[in-house]
């Protein structure tokens, strides 16, 4: 049983001939070369060795059309379309590459929307619970200055010992009469102001009048030894300054210590959502113009000893514009140094 | 669970610590394994030493990569690295149900009363390191002995330096248990 071929299929079948006749062809004109070449060499006749020369660049220039004619066929007939498929393909591959990136980046968006609510939510936090500290700090430290005053005052002024109770009695009232200072305000950025009031109720809130009655405990202890130090008022005096002094100093640094403290844990509890990776990249735009060539061959160079590691060429003679401003590209994207004069595009990857 | 006779050491070499007598986490967790000491840790304990023990640091050897990370940390530490104290060695004893059991820990740095803040030199992401070499367990042995409820652990990468941190909240199972394990019958 004999099978009819077609007329693609019979051209197929006759590609083997083709290439064989080519071949064939090919060597013989590789031959004839040699011989013209080997005779040409050999004579020392300039016209001879001219016209020889002549003959030899058209035996291979006529093979070359030959090779060309027949590497144009499998390129047109085979390669080219064989080609198509994965083109077609590819385009599809990235459309939805395009696709997958836009989502990623939405996802990336999301996710630093959530990030920065969650930080700024850590940030609140911290800083009412230092607000609240420094407030404490600050009405604990004004208390502390009325005790020393009336005890300094009583010394000073050689108060009798029957006058001290009428004289703390007038102290206690100075206190009830004293407030904490306000809350400072925190600039919201993106909690909205009913997350934030509940945020806020959450944080423990200095209760002052305690603060009072420890003030009041304060006092009547401080006269506690009144009369005796009545005998020394001077050195007395100096003892409670002393005492007072250090007290603030250590307030002080209960303060900046909680301080810190708080704001380290609230960097640390706020739990980040990880966004998925996205990697970006600046490319610099190619003009097809002489002065875009001569900046970036200027800049290259400028930045040689950063661009070289960016550079991979076996030889020197190959290195082109191309290239030097894939270099300025990838430095600007590692180290954010951008040159002058030339636009940048971000690709996202 | 009682923590009684609590000690602290601020000068002490590592050398004199391993000397003192007690049981420190790390040597609860190699006491059926053998300890290792791979590049990665020995690049990590080079960062430790720039940062926290600097008259100690050697100056050789990938200096500028311990540089940036050690620069990293301080950087999120921020205004709390002025209140700090570093390589702190504590002792305790533990004690749970009539066994006692002689700790101690080496705390990388602390602020008195307040916080203990650790380091870790690490490619590896937190979430994945703490529960797997047991930080956890470790930090809550500071915990214990210091009386401190407040721990962070702060992750520098050795390549990336990207850093990240994770608080680590007070639980005194484990060592409750490594009391009945490991201490002695009072």
């Amino acid at each position: 049983m004999t099978t009819e071929l077609t007329t693609v299929q019979q051209g197929w079948l006759r590609l083997a001939d083709i290439r064989n006749t080519l071949f064939n062809e090919l060597q013989s004109a590789e031959l004839q070369v040699q011989q013209l070449t080997t005779s040409g060499t050999a004579s020392s006749n300039f016209e001879e060795v001219k016209k020889t020369l002549i003959s030899a660049k058209r035996v291979i220039a006529e093979a070359k059309e030959k090779r060309l004619a027949f590497c144009r066929m499998i390129d047109e007939k085979l390669l080219t379309p064989a080609m198509q498929y994965e083109k077609r393909a590819a385009e599809k591959i990235k459309e939805l590459a395009e696709h997958e990136l836009n989502l990623r980046k939405e996802e990336e968006e999301n996710a630093k929307k959530a990030n920065d609510i969650i930080q700024e939510e850590a940030e609140f936090k911290a800083f009412f619970l230092n607000e609240g500290y420094r407030i404490a700090a600050e009405f604990r430290g004004r208390l502390a200055k009325f005790v020393n005053e009336a005890y300094e005052l009583a010394l000073k002024t050689q108060m009798q010992v029957k006058d001290i109770p009428a004289h703390i009695l007038q102290y206690i009232e100075i206190f009830k009469g004293e407030k904490p200072l306000p809350y400072n305000k925190f600039e919201r950025r993106f909690l909205s102001s009913e997350r934030a009031m509940e945020l806020f109720n959450t944080v423990p809130k200095f209760q002052h009048e305690a603060a009072i009655n420890e003030a009041i405990s304060d006092l009547h202890k401080r006269f506690e030894t009144y009369e005796l130090d009545l005998a020394n008022a001077e050195a007395a005096i100096a003892a409670a300054k002393k005492e007072a002094e250090q007290k603030e100093a250590e307030q002080a640094k209960n303060l900046a210590e909680e301080t810190a403290v708080n704001n380290l844990m609230a960097k640390a509890e706020a739990a980040t959502i990880d966004a998925p990776k996205i990697k970006r990249e600046l490319k610099i735009e190619f003009e097809n113009t002489q002065a875009f060539a001569a900046g970036i061959i200027a800049n290259f160079l400028k930045n040689m000893a950063y661009c070289m590691e960016y550079i991979q060429v076996k030889n020197y003679d190959k290195l082109t514009v191309g290239q030097m401003a894939n270099a300025l590209s990838k430095l600007a994207t590692e180290t954010g140094e951008k040159i002058d004069n030339v636009k940048y595009v971000e690709v996202c990857k | 669970m009682q923590v009684v006779n609590t000690r602290y050491h601020y000068n002490l070499t590592f050398d004199e610590y391993e000397k003192l007598f007690s049981l420190s986490y790390s040597k609860l967790k190699s006491y059926d394994r053998p300890v290792l000491n791979t590049p990665a840790m020995q690049f990590g304990t080079k960062v430790h030493q720039y940062l926290l023990e600097p008259k100690l640091f050697n100056h050789d050897g990938q200096l500028q990569l311990i540089k940036f990370c050690a620069a990293k940390v301080k950087d999120v530490i921020g205004d709390l690295w002025q209140h700090l104290v570093t390589e702190v060695s504590v002792q305790s004893d533990f004690v749970n149900d009539g066994f006692l059991l002689p700790y101690k820990g080496r705390i990388d740095m602390m602020v008195n009363g307040r916080i203990i803040v650790d380091l870790k030199v690490s490619r590896h992401q937190l979430s994945k390191t703490i529960t797997h070499f047991g930080y956890d367990n470790q930090l809550n042995g500071y915990m214990l002995a210091t009386g401190i409820r407040r721990a962070v652990i702060i992750r520098v990468c050795p390549d990336s330096y990207v850093t990240e941190m994770k608080v680590i909240p007070f639980n005194s199972f484990f060592w409750e248990n490594a009391v009945l394990r490991f201490g002695k019958a009072i």
